[in-house]
């Protein structure tokens, strides 16, 4: 009677197994593979799920080639290393570039300020849009930097 | 994945023959539109190449490469109004005489039972029987739990099974 229930309980899960992994004991959990195959070689029920799943897994597997990548999409992979630079690598200057680029940084924010000063106090308060001095201040400083743990982000 | 990291063009060219392919697909699932599904996986790669330095190996690459396009196609079904059943016109093939036919037309049918399934039940699917990717893979890249993976996984099967099932007679006649 025990084992009768305990058979049942495993077929039971392995309906539910095979409601989800289908016929492929490699897509199941580790630790319940072993229980499966057991019972597979001694329950005929067990065998008719098998069945019927591994039906379902035979049909699917008849997909269309045309979900394979065009061969206009892998030259357009391919094209990224040389259309593309690396971000970090062009961020990351050697040591000595970073004293030109904290000299290049303060340069530009200098200009900023004289020719900020120099406009015309009629400008828009609500004109928000960068400058070219800002811009020059922004790729050498560090902002581009927190764009980088931005991207960071993604890939995490 | 080093290599890469250090701007070699010819080990990331390897690593697009190695990887296009799956996430391809999976993309092409889930957005039921080729073109918007390889800008996807266009746009993956990228954003790999780009930040190879920064990577660091805490999943397997391809597990990795999938999220990216996973949340790319998510961000993408987000982004737009459901699917008119002419996005599927470009993944239908040209006709073609006698039993390739049938077995085209009947693999054409399956592929669009599969693309009619709910999102996260396609994707999971998608993941898992086609891309071989582990239930602990897929469910990180789903952000579900292994129970939930399941879950979507028999329903989505169930429903295959069902509409599926006048296909079944004719494989087993």
């Amino acid at each position: 009677m025990s084992n009768q229930i305990n058979q049942e309980m495993s077929l039971s899960r392995l309906s539910t197994l095979v409601d989800s992994y289908g016929a492929h004991l490699s897509r199941m959990p580790e630790g319940e593979r072993g229980q499966v195959e057991t019972l597979l070689s001694r329950s005929r029920e067990a065998q008719a799920l098998w069945q019927a799943a591994a039906q379902l897994d035979a049909l699917l597997d008849e997909e269309p080639a045309t979900l394979t990548p065009s061969a206009a999409l892998m030259q357009r992979l391919q094209a990224i290393p040389a259309e593309e630079g690396q971000l970090a690598q062009v961020i990351r200057l050697p040591r000595r570039a970073n004293v030109w680029a904290s000299l290049a940084a303060a340069a530009a924010l200098l200009l900023g300020v004289i020719t900020g000063s120099q406009q015309d106090e009629g400008m828009s308060a609500e004109d928000d849009s960068a400058s070219l001095s800002e811009l020059g201040a922004l790729a050498f400083s560090g902002e581009l930097v927190t764009d980088l743990g931005q991207f960071e982000g993604d890939l995490e | 994945m080093e290599r890469v990291a250090q701007g070699d063009a010819e080990a990331f060219r390897m690593l697009t023959e190695r990887h296009a392919p799956s996430v391809t697909a999976h993309a092409k699932r889930m957005l039921r539109d080729a073109s918007e599904a390889e800008d996807m996986v266009q746009e993956a790669f990228l954003r790999l190449w780009k930040n190879a330095p920064t990577y660091r190996a805490e999943a397997r690459l391809g597990t990795f490469l999938h999220r990216i396009v996973h949340n790319l196609c998510v961000d993408g079904l987000r982004a737009r109004k459901p699917a008119s059943p002419d996005a599927l016109d470009g993944l239908v093939s040209e006709e073609r005489p006698s039993r390739e036919l049938a077995v085209r037309t009947r693999a054409q049918r399956v592929h669009d039972e599969v693309s009619l399934l709910p999102e996260r039940q396609r994707a999971a699917l998608s993941l898992v029987h086609f891309e071989g990717l582990t239930n602990i893979e897929a469910a990180e890249i789903l952000q579900v739990s292994v129970d939930a993976l399941e879950s979507l996984l028999a329903r989505a099967r169930r429903t295959l099974k069902e509409r599926l099932s006048s296909l079944a007679g004719e494989q087993a006649g």
